[in-house]
């Protein structure tokens, strides 16, 4: 441990030891009954009264009662109680304000069947919580997330790999160059998401969230203020995940089992040989070849080559595939008064929609609560994940001219139609044998258009040694609990905790079926390439704090304070090689050349102070303050904003909220509103997802000729900081209509300052560039949800619902002018007064359809050297958007293009209860944001020998023709295909997110509580004018690709049969 | 109450409604992704469009009826089967009114050509061509055909070739229409026309034959081209019996050796000017150059093609600057290169060869004919890679193919044990302020007299100016002389010449100690044999490029009084005389 290290840990002791001491508080509590309150409970359904309701003063277990025979019930209170709850098992519970009647007090029941229409919560802070079902195929939570919270939470799934997860962002985008995605805690466990870190594979990313299993969560909840505690980790808000505990001593079994069956992902219709042939006949003319003879265009079947080139392949064919996906879970439950547990053990295994790619998982979990004594109890949670994938590259590459393309899936796409897979012998026939990557350019072209085998990649490719990636998850996490003081109100945690995530890869690039290709700095004529790869990541979390509670009579207090310490360590050792020599050695080994190793191994260490107090009256007014004080071992030594402390330099990160249950004052008298509360809150927090070495300087291993030394590696900024998000937020949560209308909605409005860039440096430096902080933004927004239950009979129950988030993201200052990023041919710019990272680029209008038109137009474009270059016909007709008299199309002429910001985002819901048949739906949407179709780009850009889709038989061919497709040329020398509004589409979708029927079988005996069948189907139908596979997608989890759709596998339809047995 | 509830349960249950009905995707991916067949997009083949035109019956017919060829092989497919595959090509249809029922005649006889196979290459494939080429206002292309031949696309005067369109740009599945006023001629290149494989007129409308004139050139040329396997691109079959390998695919590639050098005339990727004399004068200049390249008619070994040999290096003696490759000139009006210009012996200066200024003004090459200079230009023939412009000379000097024949004397291996066994030690480099590292052969011979005897290489028959370079040391003697002889040894001519130098005091400068200073000895200004003061030698026969029959000097050297004094020979020069 560094010296910062061993500073906070003092710290942390000291301040631990300041808390603990700090003066008891005062233990009275008033028990003062005076007032008698009455009222009738009744089934909302049956109108009938209801028996064995619990009805308890709200938040106040010392004042309860119980309804009879005839549904009434009379409770005695004290005369601050504002409200009541009533609750019995099989309906929701209901909160009910007295508005000072005494009698008279008469509620309706709903079966919970319904979803909860209420969030009981004693707390100012806002936040939205979604109980997990296990009723689906999904087999991680990220897919959860997004049907139950969506809206609350802007959640996107990255690609139809199986437990590949999901981006999410919550309250618009907080930052620039660092992460921005929430906060996930696991337990109270402070998650390392690693979003900053890419796999060997292109397309991937390991998804820690993939090692839970679902069956193992409880709930999911988003908070939406308050979080003030999570000090210079919280700026992106907070997930909380909740994994599940027993709650009864009866012994409980759960298994589920169940097959999901994919269905072949949604691909754009591509070119056939004949049309393919006809193209790239056409497309060889403008290479500037003379030629008349090629191989491929000899059309007599009695030559040799014509079998070779005479196929119609459907390459996705053989790459794209159905599915299956299968998941087995068993829990158990159980315990007494000295010990209870939870242990659930789950195998997981399916194939994704690309042939040899698949996933598999063993999870085992144990959570207890143990009682070591009257004052102390103990909580061990433990989990083990092994999650295995026979991998390859996904997506198209972000570089295609330079970059061999490695990916099966987007090779299945362009690969020429009129070859086989397979390779034809010297007779003729068709063999079993692979094909070698294609060559029917090769006079004209070499090898530059040569393309792999996609089969050869897949099946040369396969193995553990080859294309696997296995993540191994283990969590261990201790909390003794020591309640002391007068009558237990002080409780002392400890919540230790240990994560290892070890990650291992091996990457490979078969020689057979794959051209030979050059790699810039390395060499010529490569073969293949041999990588590996292995990291572990581990992270020791504690957090050391103490609550005290106690109740004034109306005046109810929680208070709770204490250290965390956080320490995460990264060690990572990748290799690579090239030319194996064949493709039964794929081992790193000497024999390899152009041998290099990389690694990574960094600490980082960070410790917060925190204190939080919650403070209600009468459960009407509602006050919660929080604060934390954070030091990281990311910070620079000479940080600008808070204060430095024991020799570092610390941020204060406090929050502020109070909330008023409106409905509860007794003058509140609105008949169709049962209840109404409103919140408001601030919060000041931080965001230190950067580099954790950037504000340290320090050198790096060399090797020049064959001698080892050292470089400098970086030039610290010891003023680095973490960004700082200041957010107000509003909400309100409203019932009406006997409780059959639910409505909650939040406003905020967040800026950030102290923006971490990465700008260049001076050349002398030899570095490249360096972080530092500057600029700021904000976000101005709102998410609102309703449930209604549409209809309530004894036979049918029947609620809907909806939810809606929207923000507005602004730059509002830059330490340049503008920000710009290449990615994927784009130009994603962010400049002050436009959200971050919009698409900048060339507007269109059309296409050439004659000479004469486009002589008309005078458009012309002046290359580096002077050349001067008019359009024709059949070229594009770019816009001379600053209006330059002499017509010359340049960069002057780009503008903002495309906005990847959705407008609106959220789900529909409805679910329908017929006695034991349940049928749901769920529905997500996104509406108005932009697509940057890159793999369109690729698929129509008519300039490379790569198969196209059938829409590029609508180029423009022939003078006069009228198309918005323009002419084939190889290479784009009029740059038609440039990143223009041509490739931007607008991605709004409705998707048909899930729909399951269950029916719960009316069995129940002593050793069979229930069993529950179903089905459901995920992705039934996506309504979009998207003309990409799948409008939702992440290509990786930097905020300026957001938007850009490398044609990663899309999501497939899949259709599920389970079986849910509660023993 | 009611009511609110009653409108919100309304509006869900519309919008339920909604999303149910619309049960199936956007119809934009189904737009997007379709083949358009409306308005003026393509619906139909090549074929098909051109079936469709009443007036291309004939043309049809011919698509139908012919078969197409894969090289020498015929395939199983006729045009009609091309036009409606899926190749993207580009069809000028030609005007069925611009070929004559003799003419067509012609075409679909079946005497020679039971394949049609003319009506193939020089009708239909000199119609269409690979790829895309819409015709634009703006259009300047030149144009590859599938019959090789490449035509010139105007889109600024509505041409192709020459010929107007009726219509243009229809846009077929799998290729571009034009429709033509006429058709385009089939033209054949210099190397058909020279080789008589198709007569065309010239423009004055003379139909020259060089395939059988004197020395035979086109037959000659012809001869040249050969079609070989190209084993590496065909692929090998099983070996059969006899032990032959049989190929599965077989690639043959077809050269000419002597264009190959002289110029690709025979293909059609570039242009050319060739330039010949009109048959008749070529007649006698051939048989004036012929006599340079007499062989010795004793050697038997040369019997079997001494005939060819003169022939060969006759004909290239007057092709050689006959060929002038258009693309490669640097400004044709200024100056025309043959293509046997090379910058290097250019820069050098020595061979000033194969470079002709101003060739389109007065007098020059590719001028016409004019009274002032009546041997130019009288006549051409167009063809499809050039033009052969018809001379009523031959414009070439003999300097072209009679060279100056140097035989530097350090790199002869000399006859003689006792030069053999001294080579070595002969070796000398001289330094000097005009001439630097000169290499020579030293005599050290410690005799008065020294012989050695030289191979002469490709020397023509006819008369050569012979001279020898000597080398002597200044500071040795001021008195002594050198006597030399030249001795012609090839049997069974067997002359006899002497030279004597005038005086090795004249070869006496500014002296200096250590400076060696060079000198040209002119042989046979012998003061004493009459009949060598001509100073000129006449070779009755030649050995250019015959490996069998080598020409040798003899050469006798004597030096003077002083024995020990040391001479080097640089070189023997053979100069040809030109009268």
């Amino acid at each position: 441990m560094n010296i910062f290290g061993k500073k906070l840990v003092h710290l942390c002791l000291a301040g631990l030891l300041a808390f603990m001491s700090a003066p008891a508080f005062s233990q009275v509590e008033g028990t003062d009954d005076n007032i008698v309150v009455t009222g009738i409970v009744t089934d909302a359904s049956l109108g009938t009264p209801m028996a064995g309701v619990k009805v308890q003063a709200y938040n106040n277990a010392l004042h309860s009662s119980m309804t009879k025979g005839d549904g009434s019930f009379s409770i005695k209170l004290p005369s601050y109680v504002t409200s009541l709850t009533f609750s019995v098992e099989g309906c929701n519970t209901v909160v009910c304000a007295l508005n000072g009647r005494t009698d008279g007090v008469n509620v309706k029941m709903y079966s919970d069947a319904f979803s909860e229409s209420y969030n009981v919560q004693m707390v100012a802070t806002s936040s939205e919580s979604a109980k997990i079902s296990n009723l689906g195929a999904d087999i991680e939570v990220d897919n959860q997330i997004q049907q139950s919270l969506q809206g609350s939470v802007l959640s996107v799934i990255r690609s139809g790999q199986i437990g590949i997860g999901a981006s999410m962002q919550i309250d618009g985008i907080n930052s620039l160059n660092i992460n921005t995605q929430p906060l996930i805690v696991l337990d109270g466990v402070i998650m390392d998401m690693g979003y900053d870190r890419t796999a060997m594979h292109d397309g991937y990313y390991n998804n820690l969230l993939a090692n839970i299993q679902i069956e193992d969560i409880e709930s999911v909840q988003v908070l939406k203020n308050g979080y003030g505690i999570y000090g210079a980790k919280g700026a992106n808000g907070v997930i909380l995940i909740n994994t599940k505990r027993n709650k009864s001593m009866a012994t409980k079994i759960d298994v589920n089992l169940s097959g999901s069956f994919q269905t072949l992902p949604h691909m754009p219709k591509m070119m056939d040989a004949s049309q393919y042939r006809a193209f790239t006949s056409e497309l060889l003319g403008t290479t500037g070849t003379n030629m008349n003879i090629f191989k491929f265009l000899q059309n007599d079947p009695s030559y040799y080559y014509y079998n070779i080139y005479h196929n119609d392949t459907d390459w996705t064919k053989d790459v794209y595939r159905t599915s299956f996906i299968q998941n087995y879970n068993v829990g158990v439950q159980g315990g007494d008064d000295i010990a209870n547990y939870n242990l659930s053990v789950g195998y997981a295994m399916g194939d994704a929609t690309i042939v040899n790619n698949d996933f598999s998982r063993f999870s085992l979990r144990l959570n207890s609560d143990i009682i070591l004594g009257d004052h102390l109890s103990l909580r061990f949670d433990a989990n083990y994940s092994d999650i295995t994938r026979d991998m390859r590259d996904d997506g198209a590459p972000m570089n295609i001219d330079n970059n061999m393309i490695n990916s099966p899936g987007f090779l299945a796409l362009v690969k020429s139609p009129f070859l086989s897979p397979y390779a034809y012998n010297d007779d003729g026939q068709l063999t079993n044998y692979l094909s070698q990557e294609d060559d029917y350019l090769k006079e004209v072209l070499g090898s530059r258009a040569s393309l792999s085998n996609p089969l050869s990649i897949l099946e040369n490719g396969d193995g553990i040694n080859k294309n696997y990636f296995g993540s191994r998850l283990i969590t261990l996490s201790v909390t003794p609990k020591w309640q002391f003081g007068k009558r237990r109100r002080f409780t002392l945690y400890e919540h230790f905790s240990y994560v290892l995530a070890n990650t291992d890869e091996n990457y490979f690039i078969p020689i057979y079926g794959t051209p030979k290709y050059n790699i810039d700095g390395v060499g010529r004529d490569i073969d293949n390439k041999v990588s590996a790869m292995n990291a572990k990541q581990d992270g020791f979390n504690s957090n050391t704090y103490v609550t005290y509670n106690k109740r004034f009579n109306a005046h109810d207090i929680d208070v709770r304070g204490g250290v965390r310490y956080i320490n995460n360590s990264m060690y990572q050792t990748s290799m690579s090689g090239y030319n194996s020599g064949n493709d039964k050695t794929p081992n790193m080994t000497g024999s390899l050349q152009y041998k290099s190793t990389e690694g990574v191994d960094s600490k980082d260490i960070s410790m917060t102070w925190w204190a939080q107090g919650d403070y209600n009256y009468m459960e009407k007014y509602y006050a919660s303050a929080s604060l934390g004080v954070s030091a990281s071992s990311r910070f620079g030594g000479e940080v600008s904003n808070g204060a430095k402390m024991f020799g570092v330099p610390w941020g204060f990160f406090p929050s502020l909220s109070g909330a008023w249950v409106v409905s509860a004052e007794p003058w509140f008298n609105v008949g169709v509103i049962n209840y109404l509360k409103l919140n408001a809150g601030i919060d000041v927090t931080g965001n230190d997802g950067f580099d954790d070495s950037a504000s340290k300087s320090y050198f790096s291993p060399v090797k020049v000729l064959g001698v080892n030394g050292i470089v400098l590696a970086n030039i610290g900024n010891n003023t680095l900081e973490w960004e700082t998000t200041r957010k107000l937020t509003a909400g309100l949560e409203m019932n009406m209509f006997d409780n059959r209308l639910n409505i909650a909605a939040n406003v905020f409005s967040s800026t950030t300052d102290n923006l971490l860039s990465i700008s260049s440096l001076s050349y002398l430096t030899g570095l490249p560039e360096s972080w530092s902080n500057g600029g700021s933004l904000s976000n101005k927004g709102f998410d609102a949800s309703f449930n209604v239950k549409l209809m309530n009979t004894p036979l049918v129950k029947w609620e809907a619902g909806a939810s809606i988030g929207h923000y507005k993201n602004e730059v509002t200052k830059l330490p340049s002018d503008a920000l710009e990023y290449s990615y994927c041919g784009a130009t994603i710019r962010t400049e002050v007064g436009q959200p971050v990272g919009v698409f900048y680029g060339y507007k269109t209008a059309g296409v050439f359809s004659t000479d004469a038109e486009a002589k008309s137009s005078g458009l012309h474009m002046v290359s580096d050297t002077g050349q001067d270059t008019p359009f024709v016909a059949g070229d594009v007709r770019f816009v001379n958007v600053n209006g330059d008299a002499s017509n010359i199309i340049d960069e002057n002429d780009m503008t903002i293009i495309g906005d990847p910001n959705p407008d609106f985002y959220g789900r529909i819901f409805t679910r329908v209860g017929v006695k034991n048949l349940s049928l749901s739906a769920t529905f997500t949407y996104s509406i108005g944001g932009d697509i940057y179709n890159y793999q369109r780009m690729l698929l129509e850009s008519g300039s490379r020998f790569m198969n196209q889709t059938v829409a590029m038989t609508n180029r423009w061919t022939a003078e006069g023709q009228k198309t918005d497709i323009p002419r084939a040329v190889y290479g784009d020398p009029h740059g038609n295909n440039r990143f223009s509004d041509r490739w931007i589409e607008d991605g709004s979708y409705l998707r048909l997110k899930n729909i399951t029927l269950s029916y719960n079988i009316p069995i129940r005996s002593t050793y069979l509580q229930g069993i529950t069948v179903w089905g459901s189907a995920n992705n039934l139908f996506t309504l979009t004018k998207y003309l990409g596979s799948d409008p939702e997608f992440s290509a990786s989890n930097n905020v300026l690709t957001r938007g850009v759709d490398r044609g990663l596998l899309p999501q497939s339809t899949n259709f599920s049969l389970g079986l849910k047995i509660n023993l | 109450m009611n009511k609110y509830f009653k409108l919100i349960t309304g509006s869900v249950l519309t919008l339920a409604s909604v999303v149910a009905m619309v049960s199936c995707e956007s119809d934009t991916w189904k737009d997007h992704y379709s083949v358009k067949s409306d308005g003026d997009e393509a619906v139909a083949s090549l074929g098909q469009t051109i079936a469709r035109i009443p007036e291309a019956a004939k043309f049809v017919e011919a698509l139908k009826s012919t078969y197409m060829y894969n090289g020498t092989k015929r395939m199983s497919l006729t045009y009609w089967d091309f036009l409606n595959d899926n190749q993207y090509l580009t069809v000028w249809l030609p005007d069925p009114t611009s070929i004559s029922d003799a003419e067509w005649a012609v075409y679909t006889s079946t005497d020679d050509d039971k394949d049609h196979k003319k009506v193939g290459t020089e009708f239909i494939l000199n119609h269409i061509a690979r790829f895309s080429h819409p015709v634009g206002t703006d259009t300047k292309e030149r144009i590859k055909m599938m019959s090789d031949k490449t035509y010139n696309s105007r889109g600024d005067f509505g041409t192709f070739d020459g010929v107007g369109y009726k219509e243009n740009n229809i846009r077929c599945t799998n290729g571009l229409l034009h429709v033509l006023n006429g058709r385009v001629l089939y033209r054949p290149s210099l190397y058909d026309y020279i080789t008589g494989a198709f007569k065309i007129k010239s423009a004055n409308g003379v139909d020259y034959d060089y395939k059988l004139r004197t020395g035979e050139l086109g037959k000659w040329l012809a001869k040249y081209t050969k079609e070989e396997l190209d084993e590496e691109r065909s692929i090998q079959g099983e070996v059969n019996d006899k032990g032959e390998i049989e190929y599965i695919d077989k690639v043959i590639t077809r050269s000419n050796a002597v264009l190959k050098k002289y110029g690709f005339i025979d293909v059609e990727d570039s242009s050319y000017i060739m330039v010949l004399p009109r048959p008749n004068v070529w007649d006698s200049v051939y048989n004036a150059i012929s006599n340079f390249y007499s062989y010795d008619l004793t050697d038997k070994t040369l019997a079997p093609v001494r005939d060819s040999l003169q022939q060969y290096w006759t004909n290239i003696a007057m092709i050689t600057d006959a060929f002038f490759n258009r693309n490669l000139q640097k400004h044709i009006n200024d100056s025309a290169t043959s293509t046997q210009f090379k910058w290097s012996e250019r820069m050098t200066q020595k061979y000033p060869y194969h470079v002709f200024s101003k060739p389109f003004s007065e007098g020059g090459l590719f001028a016409d004919s004019t009274l002032a200079s009546p041997n130019g230009v009288i006549d051409s023939v167009n063809c499809s890679n050039g033009v052969l412009f018809v001379r009523n000379d031959w414009p070439f000097s003999d300097s072209v193919f009679r060279r100056t024949i140097k035989i530097e004397a350090e790199n002869e291996i000399l006859a003689g044990k006792e030069w053999t066994t001294k080579k070595k030690n002969a070796m000398y480099k001289v330094n000097d302020s005009t001439v630097k590292s000169v290499r020579v052969l030293e005599i050290t011979n410690t005799q008065m007299t020294w012989t050695a005897e030289f191979n002469i290489k490709n020397n023509l028959s006819g008369k050569y100016r012979v001279k020898a370079v000597f080398f002597r040391n200044v500071e040795d003697d001021q008195s002594s002389r050198v006597s030399f002889k030249l001795k012609y040894l090839s049997n069974p001519v067997n002359e006899l010449f002497n030279g004597r130098l005038p005086g090795i005091r004249s070869l006496v400068y500014n002296v200096g100690r250590t400076e060696f200073y060079p000198d040209t000895v002119i042989v046979g200004t012998s003061q004493t044999d009459a009949r060598y003061t001509d100073m000129i030698f006449d070779f009755p026969s030649g050995n250019y490029e015959s490996g069998s029959a080598k020409l040798r000097l003899e050469m006798t050297y004597v030096k003077g009084n002083d024995l020990s004094q040391k001479i080097w020979l640089d070189c023997i020069i053979l100069e040809p005389v030109f009268e």
